[in-house]
């Protein structure tokens, strides 16, 4: 067992965890002004310093990983699904319904997803709901493909065949049999697009359209120090270094998964030779 | 419910399936191609019927239209096909569905793709009992325990637990066609159940099936290609070429007098111990493209007797005397009266 390889999912719990138990950590109030202390550099006390508003930026970088992440969360669970229900539908049943979604799917691979999402906020409005629909509107397209050419093949296997003439019902198929088979190569999607989404998020909060003050994210947090960055480097840097940690602790993360997952197929080749 | 064919209820003495000039077309780029057509034939309950064949000749097409699980781009274009007295073709789909699995049972060629390799062999077995039945969760595992024990599988109730990776391949396919009967159903469609298997397993899965088949005087559709297993284990064989029935009768009628010249030259391309140091008979050409049939006997091209009214037209059906039980008996050939009486011969 080599500690390296742990460091990234380790990371990611540590981050995982402190947005979960934000309000029971022996941090500072995020809203509470103290313009006495304002633009202070890290310290012992203000590890990460503190902002205009004397408010302590590492409180608000964990409060922000607790709006972000949940973001993260719901846009995957949103996007992932309807990307997985639409791709499982289209590459199980075919024909039409088939051919409209997928080149809805093309439509929307044309354009980049930040433009996608920032047109969709535009036009739904601010708002944490609204976010994570237009993030999802972004990023279904990526699933309803892969989800797809898996169902294409497994659809071609006999015990799939065989459940359909034993009576089982189309969501039966589909939820018992097509999605069960296919969890590894979701799982990596899954990773894939969990750091799309932190950076679509950041994305939009800096620009305004995402996550509104007072509430913190990480970026909201970057935009706002973005005005006192010959000043005050360390509002924008110190949550952008963890936004960037994060994305690369879910990239190894997954990547972990996905050599485990790997193993039992590699090692007859290896015998081979 | 009313016979399609002849207006009167189903009988229990009646076939359990009847398929009257079924015809599938495919949409291909190059246009239509019609891989099974006008084929009839009858199953009758407690007897096996097989279904013999090259690749491509249209016989496992024609079990998944009995089915009505066709690819994409396949339909039925005509034909009847009767079942326990209804017409599965005309059938809404929610009656179709309660009967697939629960009074018709299907076995696969290979046991390797027929299980889900994500969940253990016993719950697939309970699955199918739960969709046909829908007992409590405890009633479906005793019976698919049951199940297990019908087909021999050793210990089933330990092996209930064990997923498709663990199975031997001979385990597998009985564990399929556990999953097959699991319901009892009273038409089991077999397509090349034995192929995929080591030639020292087919003995006993065909065996098995035997015995399953006498329990419940199940109706079996059999699909192969191998002559030996259609001689020794089926009653009637219907021979296919080119999306066609050729020849069809009981088993012993066919292979002693063979009245088609393509069941001849098959049953010649047999090798046998007993004849040694015999010319190995092998039919020169291929069997032609569905694209591109001939105007005539679809054999015409490679067949020995070919005249030249084969060439011009399709033939008649040449019905053979009745037999003992009076299934469908004859040859779709010009010349089939004369190869029976040894006027002519295809060596």
């Amino acid at each position: 067992m080599r500690i390296d390889r742990y460091l990234a999912p380790a990371f990611l719990a540590v981050v995982v965890l402190g947005a979960l138990f934000a309000p029971w950590l022996p941090l500072f109030d995020r809203d509470a002004i103290d313009l006495a202390s304002a633009l202070q550099p890290p310290s012992g006390l203000h590890w990460f310093g503190t902002d205009n508003l004397g408010r302590d930026t590492f409180t608000r970088v964990i409060y922000g990983s607790r709006t972000s992440l949940s973001i993260v969360v719901a846009a995957v669970v949103a996007g992932g699904g309807l990307g997985c229900l639409l791709g499982l539908l289209a590459g199980y049943r075919g024909g039409w319904f088939d051919a409209i979604i997928m080149r809805a799917a093309d439509l929307q691979y044309s354009l980049p997803p930040v433009i996608l999402a920032l047109v969709a906020t535009v036009a739904l409005g601010t708002g944490m709901v609204n976010l994570v629909m237009a993030i999802s509107l972004a990023t279904w397209p990526r699933f309803a493909r892969i989800v797809r050419a898996e169902a294409l093949h497994l659809r071609q296997r006999d015990f799939v065949l065989l459940a359909e003439l034993g009576g089982a019902s189309v969501a039966r198929v589909l939820w018992h049999h097509l999605l069960p088979n296919m969890l590894t190569t979701v799982m990596v999607l899954v990773t894939l697009d969990i750091g799309l989404i932190v950076t679509l998020e950041a994305t939009l909060s800096f620009l305004g359209l995402g996550v509104q003050p007072p509430d913190p994210s990480w970026g909201t947090m970057i935009a706002d120090g973005r005005g006192y960055l010959s000043q005050a480097w360390w509002l924008t840097a110190m949550p952008g270094a963890v936004l960037v940690l994060t994305i690369l602790a879910v990239n190894a993360t997954g990547k972990l998964l996905r050599t485990r997952n790997e193993q039992p197929v590699q090692r007859p080749e290896v015998a081979l030779v | 419910m009313n016979n399609p064919f002849n207006g009167r209820r189903w009988r229990l003495s009646d076939p359990v399936l009847e398929v009257k000039n079924l015809s599938v077309e495919i949409a291909t780029p190059s246009g239509l191609i019609r891989p099974v057509d006008d084929v009839s034939f009858t199953v009758e309950a407690g007897r096996t019927l097989a279904l013999v064949g090259e690749s491509g000749s249209g016989k496992s097409l024609s079990c998944l239209s009995l089915l009505r699980v066709l690819p994409q781009g396949a339909r039925v274009v005509g034909g009847q096909v009767s079942f326990e007295g209804q017409n599965l073709l005309e059938l809404p789909e929610a009656a179709m569905h309660r009967l697939r699995g629960r009074r018709i049972g299907t076995v696969l060629q290979d046991p390797h793709t027929s299980l889900d390799p994500l969940f253990s062999v016993g719950q697939q077995i309970s699955e199918i009992i739960q969709y046909q039945q829908a007992p409590a969760r405890g009633v479906a595992r005793e019976r698919s325990v049951e199940a297990m024990r019908r087909v021999h599988i050793p210990a089933p109730a330990e092996r209930y637990h064990s997923y498709p990776h663990q199975f031997s391949g001979g385990m597998r396919q009985r564990a399929a066609i556990a999953m097959a009967v699991a319901c009892n159903p009273s038409l089991l469609i077999a397509d090349e159940p034995t192929t995929a298997l080591d030639v020292t397993l087919r003995m006993q899965v065909l065996r098995l099936l035997a015995e399953l088949q006498a329990e419940h005087r199940m109706a079996m559709l059999f699909v192969t290609h191998d002559l030996h297993i259609v001689r020794y284990f089926c009653d009637d064989v219907a021979v296919m070429y080119a999306g066609r029935i050729v020849e069809q009768g009981p088993v012993e009628q066919v292979f002693d007098a063979p009245a088609h010249p393509y069941t001849a030259s098959l049953l010649q391309a047999i090798p046998k111990l007993s004849r040694r140091r015999t010319r190995l008979l092998a039919i020169d050409g291929q069997p032609p493209a569905f694209s591109a049939l001939p105007s005539g006997c679809r054999f015409a091209p490679r067949c020995p007797l070919a005249e030249p009214r084969c060439h011009a037209q399709y033939p008649e059906w040449q019905p053979r005397a009745a037999t003992l039980n009076g299934s469908a008996s004859g040859a779709a050939c010009w010349r089939s009266e004369e190869l029976l009486d040894g006027r002519v011969n295809i060596q």
